[in-house]
Parts: C-alpha cells; sequence; structure tokens
C-alpha cells in the first residue's frame, strides 16, 4: 500500500493538473472573448498622438499652445520638442535621414523649406479644407510669396504655412541713453557712431553684437543694404549674384564702419547674440541691439516691470547714412511656420488630427495662446492679442503691424551663399578682408552656386 | 633572456594553438564568441565608413566621382580647416605632454601628502560637460564685462585688452588654451600612473650615479614613461583631431572662418549648408589624416602602447 501512495498522490496532481489547465484554457478563452469587447470601446476613446518637433516658439509658450489645443480636442494628444535653433535642425536632418520625422515640423522659408520639401505633404489641399476657397486671402502675399522661395520652377504649391511673422529692427534701452545724455534714437550713422561713443563712456556696451552668431551679421547687413540697393538686396535674397554691385559693397562698407568705429563692442565677433546679448540687453548692460519683433515676448518670459511693460525700451531702424536720409526700410516675414511630413498621413485619424492641429497652430487656440505671449506677429490676418496690452507694448505691438504689412523679405535661401555671407561679414569685420574683396568672394561663391 | 627560451619543454607554441583552435574543432566554437563584436562592428563601424566613403563620391550636381575632392582643394577654407586641426594636434599635445609630465612629477616624487587630492582636482575639468566649459570660458574671454577682461581694467591696461576670440590670428589659439586646460588633469594622471610603476629601485640606483634634477627627469623618468608618452601622443591626436563641441559652442569656426577645423568644418558643410556629399569628403580626409598621424607618431615612438612606465632591464 504504501508503494501505492505516491503513485494515488502522482495520479491526485495529474488530476489536479489537468483541471487547472482546463480551468485556464477556460479562462483564456474567456479573456479572449472579454478583451476584443473590453478593449474596443477604450481603444475609441485613446487620444491620437501628433508628435511636433520646432526650435520656435519658445518651451514654456509651445507648452501653453499644447494644452491649450489638446483641452479644444481631447481626442488629440500633441508630443511638441522644442530644441535650440542649431540642435533641432541637426535632429531634424538625422531623423529625415533615418526615416523618423514627426508629423509636424517647425520651418523657416527657403533654405530649410526646400531642404525638406521631398519629406513633406503639399498642404494646399489642407489649407482649403481649414478655411475654405481663396484660404490664401487670409494671410498677406508676401508671406505666402516666402513660403514658396525656393520651389522649382513651376511647383507652385505650399510645403509650409507660415504661423508667425517679423520685423528686424534696433532696440534701444531708454535708462542707458538718459545716463549716456542722449535724448532720443539716433537719426543718421554719424548719430549713432557718436551715441555708442557717449554709451560706451558712462560704461554702457554702444551697440551689442554677436558677431559669432551668424544670422545677426547678415541681418545687419541687410538692413544697411536696404538702404543702399534694396533692389538688388532682393535680388541676391533669392540667388542672384549681384554681390558686387556699388550698393551691396556701399553697405558692406558701412558693416565695416560698425567696427573701425567702435559702434560695436570690441570683440565683437566672437561674441553671441542669444543668450549673452539678450541677457545684457535685458540687464540694462547694452545701450543698442539689433533685434527684431520677437523681444516683446519678453513682456511675458520676464519677471522685471521694465521688460513687461517695455517702457524702458524703443525701437528704430538702421538710422539714415546720410543727413537728411531715411533710415532703413523694414525687413522681415515668416518667422516660422509649419510643415507636414509624409509620415503624418499613416492613417486617416492621424491625417486628420494632423489637420486640426495645424489649423490650430496658425488661426486657433494654439496660436492665440502664442499671440497672447507676444511670442511673434500673426501671419493669420485678423487675429491679434487678447486682454489689456501696456500702452508702451500696445504703441509697439500696433507699429510693428503696419510695419509687416510692407516689410521686405529677409532670408537668404541659398545655404551656402548665406555661409559665405556671414564668413565674409566676420572677415570685413575682422579687418582680414576689404569690402569689395569680401563681396567679391561672396558674388564667386553665388554665381558658382548658380551654375 | 630570449622569450623563447622560458617556454617549457613539452608545451605546444602559443602561435600553433591558436592557429589549432580556429582551424580545428573550436573553429566554430570561436567564430560564435566573435560574431557579436564582428556584427557590432559591421553595422556601427564598418558600414557607416563603407557608406560615407561612397557618399563621397557622389559630386556636385550628383555626378560620381572625385568632384568633391577637387572642390575640397580649391576650397580655402578646407585648407584653413586642415591647418587648424594639425595646430590643434601639435599645440595641444605639446602642452598637455609638458604640463602633463611636469605636475606628475610633482606630485609624484616631490608631494609628501595629500597626492590623492590634487589628482583629483586636475582631473575635475575633465568631467565637466564642454557645453559648459564653452559658455564658461566664452565670458571669461569677453569684452567689456569678461573675467580676464576685468583683470586688465584693474591693472589699468583695458584699452590693451585683446579680443582673444574675436580676432582669427588668436580664435584657434584661445579655443586650444580650454582644450590643454580641460585635459591636462587626464594627462597628469596617467603621467601619475605611468611613474609609479617606475621601481624604486632604478631611482635610487641613477641618484647614486649622480642623475638628479633635470638629468635625472631626463636620462631616467622620461625614457622610462615612453610608453605612457606613446599613448597619449595617440589618444590626444585623436581627441584634438575631433574635437567639436568648445570650437562650435565659442566661435562656430570663426571669425571669417579662422577656427575652423576639420571637425567643425563637416558639419558646417554637412548641416548648415545642406552638401552632405562634400562633408562627407571632407570626413574621408579627417579619417586620412588621422590614420597617417597616428601611424607616423606610432613609428617614431617605435610602438609599444602602454600606460605603464617601462620596466628597465635589470
Amino acid at each position: 500500500m504504501l508503494t501505492n501512495r505516491p503513485c494515488a498522490a502522482l495520479r491526485r496532481a495529474a488530476t489536479v493538473r489537468a483541471t487547472l489547465r482546463r480551468a485556464a484554457t477556460g479562462l483564456a478563452l474567456l479573456l479572449g472573448l472579454a478583451v476584443p469587447t473590453l478593449s474596443g470601446p477604450a481603444r475609441a476613446a485613446e487620444p491620437v498622438t501628433v508628435t511636433l518637433w520646432s526650435w520656435s516658439p519658445v518651451a514654456p509658450t509651445m507648452a501653453a499652445m499644447v494644452a491649450a489645443i489638446e483641452k479644444a480636442h481631447p481626442d488629440i494628444r500633441i508630443r511638441a520638442t522644442i530644441q535650440p535653433h542649431t540642435a533641432y535642425f541637426t535632429a531634424l536632418k538625422a531623423a529625415a535621414a533615418s526615416g523618423t520625422l514627426p508629423d509636424i515640423i517647425g520651418l523657416t522659408p527657403g533654405n530649410y523649406t526646400q531642404q525638406y520639401r521631398p519629406h513633406l505633404l503639399a498642404l494646399d489641399a489642407m489649407a482649403k479644407a481649414a478655411w475654405g476657397a481663396g484660404w490664401e486671402k487670409h494671410f498677406a502675399p508676401a508671406l505666402l510669396a516666402q513660403a514658396r522661395l525656393g520651389n522649382p520652377a513651376g511647383d507652385t504649391k505650399f510645403y509650409m504655412l507660415p504661423m508667425e511673422a517679423e520685423v528686424l529692427n534696433l532696440w534701444l534701452d531708454r535708462a542707458a541713453f538718459h545716463a549716456a545724455g542722449i535724448a532720443k534714437a539716433p537719426a543718421t550713422f554719424d548719430e549713432m557712431v557718436a551715441d555708442a561713443a557717449k554709451l560706451r563712456k558712462a560704461g554702457f556696451i554702444g551697440m551689442y553684437q554677436g558677431g559669432a552668431t551668424g544670422v545677426f551679421d547678415n541681418w545687419v547687413y541687410m538692413q544697411i543694404a536696404a538702404q543702399t540697393d534694396l533692389k538688388d538686396l532682393l535680388a541676391a535674397e533669392i540667388g542672384k549674384p549681384v554681390w558686387t554691385r556699388p550698393g551691396m559693397i556701399a553697405a558692406a562698407t558701412v558693416w565695416g564702419e560698425l567696427f573701425t568705429r567702435k559702434v560695436v563692442q570690441d570683440g565683437a565677433l566672437s561674441a553671441l547674440q542669444y543668450p549673452t546679448g539678450a541677457n545684457l540687453f535685458a540687464v540694462g548692460r547694452v545701450g543698442m541691439i539689433s533685434l527684431g519683433s520677437w523681444w516683446l515676448q519678453e513682456t511675458h518670459l520676464s519677471t522685471d516691470p521694465k521688460l513687461q511693460t517695455m517702457s524702458g525700451y524703443d525701437k528704430f531702424f538702421f538710422p539714415a547714412l546720410k543727413a537728411g536720409g531715411m533710415a532703413s526700410a523694414p525687413l522681415g516675414g515668416v518667422d516660422v511656420g509649419w510643415g507636414v511630413t509624409k509620415t503624418a498621413a499613416k492613417s486617416p485619424a492621424e491625417a486628420r488630427a494632423v489637420a486640426i492641429v495645424l489649423k490650430e497652430l496658425i488661426s486657433g487656440g494654439g496660436e492665440q495662446v502664442a499671440l497672447n505671449q507676444l511670442n511673434d506677429l500673426p501671419a493669420f490676418g485678423g487675429m491679434r492679442p487678447q486682454g489689456t496690452l501696456p500702452p508702451a507694448v500696445r504703441r509697439l505691438y500696433d507699429s510693428y503691424i503696419a510695419e509687416l504689412a510692407h516689410a521686405h523679405p529677409h532670408q537668404i535661401g541659398n545655404p551656402v551663399i548665406y555661409q559665405a555671407l556671414v564668413s565674409n561679414l566676420q572677415a570685413i569685420g575682422a579687418g582680414t578682408k576689404t569690402p569689395a574683396a569680401a563681396m567679391a568672394a561672396v558674388q564667386a561663391v553665388a554665381e558658382a552656386q548658380g551654375k | 633572456m630570449a622569450a623563447g627560451a622560458s617556454r617549457r619543454p613539452g608545451l605546444p607554441r602559443p602561435g600553433a594553438r591558436r592557429r589549432g583552435a580556429i582551424l580545428g574543432a573550436g573553429r566554430w566554437e570561436a567564430a560564435l564568441y566573435v560574431l557579436p563584436a564582428a556584427a557590432l562592428f559591421a553595422v556601427f563601424i564598418a558600414e557607416p565608413i563603407a557608406a560615407n566613403l561612397v557618399s563621397s563620391l557622389i559630386g556636385p550636381h550628383h555626378r560620381w566621382g572625385l568632384g568633391n575632392y577637387a572642390m575640397a582643394a580649391a576650397d580655402p577654407v578646407f585648407g584653413t580647416a586642415v591647418r587648424n586641426s594639425l595646430l590643434w594636434v601639435v599645440v595641444s599635445l605639446a602642452f598637455e605632454i609638458a604640463i602633463g609630465f611636469a605636475l606628475a612629477i610633482l606630485i609624484e616624487l616631490h608631494l609628501p601628502r595629500g597626492r590623492a587630492v590634487f589628482r583629483t582636482l586636475l582631473f575635475l575639468p575633465m568631467v565637466v560637460t564642454p557645453s559648459v566649459i564653452a559658455l564658461v570660458f566664452n565670458t571669461f574671454y569677453a569684452s567689456d564685462y569678461g573675467l580676464l577682461y576685468g583683470l586688465f581694467r584693474a591693472l589699468g591696461l583695458a584699452s590693451a585688452f585683446p579680443a582673444l576670440l574675436g580676432a582669427p590670428a588668436t580664435a584657434s589659439l584661445a579655443i586650444i588654451a580650454v582644450n590643454v586646460w580641460q585635459w591636462s588633469g587626464f594627462f597628469v594622471l596617467m603621467y601619475c600612473v605611468g611613474l609609479s610603476a617606475i621601481d624604486r629601485e632604478h631611482l635610487d640606483a641613477a641618484e647614486i650615479d649622480g642623475a638628479r634634477g633635470w638629468n635625472r627627469v631626463r636620462h631616467i623618468l622620461w625614457p622610462l614613461c615612453r610608453g605612457t608618452t606613446t599613448s597619449l601622443v595617440v589618444l590626444g591626436t585623436i581627441q584634438a583631431l575631433q574635437q567639436f563641441p568648445l570650437i562650435y559652442l565659442m566661435t562656430e569656426g570663426g571669425p571669417a572662418d579662422s577656427s575652423q577645423t576639420l571637425a567643425t568644418y563637416i558639419f558646417q558643410t554637412g548641416f548648415v549648408q545642406d552638401q552632405m556629399h562634400y562633408a562627407s569628403a571632407v570626413a574621408v580626409m579627417l579619417f586620412l589624416l588621422a590614420l597617417a598621424l597616428v601611424a607616423v607618431e606610432y613609428r617614431l615612438a617605435g610602438g609599444g602602447l602602454s600606460l605603464a612606465a617601462k620596466r628597465a632591464r635589470p
């Protein structure tokens, strides 16, 4: 009997195991039936995720925009990644090469939009669905023209749509001017030189130039060239080799004088516009600086009342090069726009969500949040910041809106020409090239690019 | 005594044993062990190098050939980048070795206590991220509000303050100085390892023979640290050639491309100017330059990479 015990035990164990197996199988079947029933409605309620990368608007503003859009559309989740400008475009390049681009990407017109055009959807149909036939009337013609800058001949489609626009200008710190005994913004270049000297004597940086940040070198030069030869400047922006025209060289000469006549600070060519220059200007160490309409965002980003109300600041355009002349005409255009990548069309639900987010970013709750924080100027007509703005901010904002209407484009479409201009402007600033030689070098690059 | 003479009779020769393992029964097993590393090497190193090489052969207007290399030969910025890359190697290594060796001697042979503290302090810059270092030294060098400027002003020399990063002639050297500051601690540490491995008896014997001071450094310590120096020269060369963050964050290769090196020029041409094939060609040339420099250094040093000091024969 004793010998049978283990056998009985084994049999019992086998019976238990078989029972458990049957129970498990039954449970699995039940669960198998139940899972689709349970998960069906849950899946239907699951939000569609839209991925978005950009360098602008700044991260806190983008977070508020995302919250507003998600609140209005609970079935959509936005995963937004905001990176600094250079890091962003580097990441974008790697993502494009590896086929991992997000659904929506922030773009500037010209160079960057054209680089990613093969990965982008034409947005015409999406725009028509969002804003109806004749949707173009909602955007200033100049902004739409910029959005298509660099498209191949005959390709009239839009691969990016502008969200915000900007105007370039010089800013001044009233307190610094007052301390230096200067009553108003310089009206001529000679006054600007004199003001810089007074500011320097009073312990300020006359005009801060972040010469190591190439885009601001180009923008200052272009603001000068807008006065010396606007026609050729605009031609040069779209790739025409006109850099050695007298007006373009004259602008380069004035650019050089910013250094030789000590308008900009010593060592300007190693200085950064962001964060150093903007920070120094914000804390009152700088008299003048080249920034633009986006500086108004400091009213929301800063805790300093002087910045919150903008009462301590004013703006002006590059002063007349000759007595009795006019200041430079405003340059500006698209600050940031959005492109939709081909990866966004994975499913109808995703495509629908992306279209909704795009509309919200440009003309809906998203852009309204950005506008309320004065991130920059709206590209979509009829939008205005909500709430009451401090008087100085309102005045500055309104004047920007008026200037944007007739601002000339401020982007150089070809990246190689852009870089050649940066390098040669720095060479002029460093005194290693004459303005004529530097512009000849840019001309050679532009001609080579045109071949 | 010759190495072969120490082998006991009856033991297989090491070479023969290895051949047997590979060609005999253990062949597949050996291959299996090598496979993961070989696969990783193939996917993450060999393939990208090959792809880069192929990419470099796609010239302007998508024509196959050596167009990008011809373009580089005529590109003045490429020439500047090559010169600066070599400057980085020579100046960085010269200072890092001199400072590293001198401080290591001071710490290892002349400090009665607290060696670990000094080694740690000198090594600290190595653990700071380059972006922080770049920001700090940008401010350090800055005119008007920089630390160095403050020093000049305090001495009444404000008008003589040199804008080191803002002048083409000095921009590269100013960044190299930062690199030397960051990396010297590593060189000190490695030389400390090398010096501490020297048999005390050799130093005592040298002292009895009258080798002191500079003679001891020149004829005893320096030759015995040759293995360490060779290793550091190779590591330092590679580090100097691949330096990117300090240059990019401090000057973006400027002013007027004067501080451009091959590493930053690859980034500028590929990511800023959207000329990825040209950037690939520059990358191939950087690879060849690194290979050539390391080969020359290795040959000049007579081979023998080691972090420990060379052991003198009894």
